[in-house]
């Protein structure tokens, strides 16, 4: 029989307790266990940053961090940042700056971008490329995303 | 057969599983080299220890000659050390070039230096620190320069039951020129190409020190003792470098792969070193 880990944790606040296999994916966790499914898996090797979250204040992409780890963890998924009812500003910018198209990167790439804003207040446009050089977008081409984060910095 | 998965709360437990269960164990750090060519692979090892309870080497320490990086240390946290830069600029260079914000602030350095990539960037820059690390078992434990624990693509000299866990170095001289320069397909998330580090310590006009590496062109990270043997004692020109490029193209042994050709990895060794070693003349 499979070993089996006890996880108590925090998500977007919220104390969460459940039990996982030690080597299923946070991503995993939060998409099958949770329900979270704001969280995209793209390749599932760290590299695209579809599934980027915020694990104890730091972006991470969650497809790397295994339940084994998550004793005590604090995690944030794009459901802490916004709702349909009530969006974040910087995703209400992203909107209006056409840095979406298909959306399958913006959970990823506004985890990071939020990651990013709370130790910068006004980052500059290389910190911002920096900061979301891990996560891939096939559609956007980047710069509205680039000109959306700037532009939300702006506001503060 | 399903992976064992065991994750230890302190070292000694870590040591005396390693001790008994160590060649059919894999270490478990960050996780973003393993579980990769874990899943690749699908291979399910019989045993994984995860070592991400052992605090004690998350820590960087130094004292007024040496740095100490636990092996746990993370990319992003050497990356981020304000006084990191003052005397280690190569690493903190190097290990900012590594992936993506995302897998620095997960990939260890002690994972990286166990995977042992001839382009480690990582690597490279503690090739140019001259660093060891140290290797601890149940029954003891050893200094190991770097070049003595890297031996091949992949294939250091860690011993089954041991457990790397520390990585030291002695300090540069604040006004050393350093230079850490990688060549890949992209900016970011890309293995290097090639690769090129080293420090030069000029004292009026004249090179006092000096260390230069290159990554991805030989079967592990290569220092070049033929040309920092040409360089020291050398004032620095236009002539030197030229010599000193050229050189350092002669004693690699760069093949073709798939990310790059023998002939392409050459001749950008022989551009790296110009421009840096050109770089250092400028701030002379």
């Amino acid at each position: 029989m499979e070993s089996v880990c006890d996880i108590h944790m925090y998500v977007n606040g919220n104390p969460v307790t459940l039990q996982s296999t030690p080597l299923m994916s946070l991503a995993g966790i939060l998409r099958e266990k949770l329900g979270l499914t704001g969280t995209k898996v793209g390749c599932n090797t760290g590299e695209c940053g579809a599934c980027t979250v915020i694990l104890n204040g730091k972006a991470v992409a969650s497809c790397m961090v295994i339940a084994g780890q998550l004793d005590g963890a604090d995690v944030r998924t794009i459901e802490g940042i916004g709702s349909e009812q009530a969006l974040h500003p910087l995703q209400q910018v992203f909107i209006e700056e056409g840095a979406i198209q298909c959306g399958y990167c913006t959970p990823g790439i506004i985890m990071s971008a939020v990651a990013l804003l709370e130790e910068t207040v006004h980052p500059s446009d290389a910190q911002i490329r920096d900061a979301i050089a891990g996560n891939l977008c096939r559609c956007t081409g980047y710069q509205k995303i680039i000109r959306a984060i700037q532009r939300y910095a702006e506001t503060r | 057969m399903k992976t064992e998965y065991l994750r230890p709360k302190h070292m000694d437990e870590v040591l005396r599983i390693l001790q008994v269960r160590g060649s059919h164990a894999h270490i478990l750090a960050g996780g973003t080299d393993l579980l990769v060519h874990l899943r690749q692979a699908s291979y399910q090892p019989e045993c994984l220890v995860d070592i991400t309870a052992l605090d004690e080497l998350r820590r960087i320490r130094r004292d007024d000659e040496m740095v100490y990086l636990g092996a746990l240390v993370t990319h992003r946290q050497v990356e981020r050390d304000p006084r990191l830069a003052n005397y280690a600029g190569v690493l903190v260079n190097a290990c900012h070039q590594v992936g993506s914000v995302q897998i620095r602030n997960y990939g260890t350095l002690g994972g990286n230096l166990v995977n042992a990539s001839p382009a480690g960037d990582a690597i490279l820059a503690l090739a140019v620190l001259d660093a060891e690390i140290l290797l601890h078992a149940a029954g003891g434990e050893r200094w190991l320069p770097l070049s003595e624990f890297i031996t091949g693509p992949g294939i250091t000299t860690r011993c089954p039951d041991e457990l790397l866990t520390t990585i030291r170095f002695q300090r540069l001289p604040a006004s050393a020129c350093c230079f850490f320069h990688k060549v890949g397909q992209r900016r970011s998330v890309t293995i290097a190409k090639v690769s090129i580090s080293g420090m030069i310590f000029l004292a009026e006009g004249v090179i006092q020190e000096c260390r230069i590496a290159l990554g991805a062109v030989a079967p592990t990270v290569l220092r070049l003792p033929s040309v920092e043997r040409f360089l020291c004692g050398s004032s620095i020109n236009e002539q030197v470098i030229q010599q000193a490029a050229d050189l350092a193209a002669d004693s690699c042994a760069p093949i073709d792969d798939i990310r790059s050709t023998v002939e392409y990895r050459r001749h950008m060794v022989r551009v790296l070193a110009r421009r840096c070693l050109q770089a250092a003349l400028g701030v002379s």
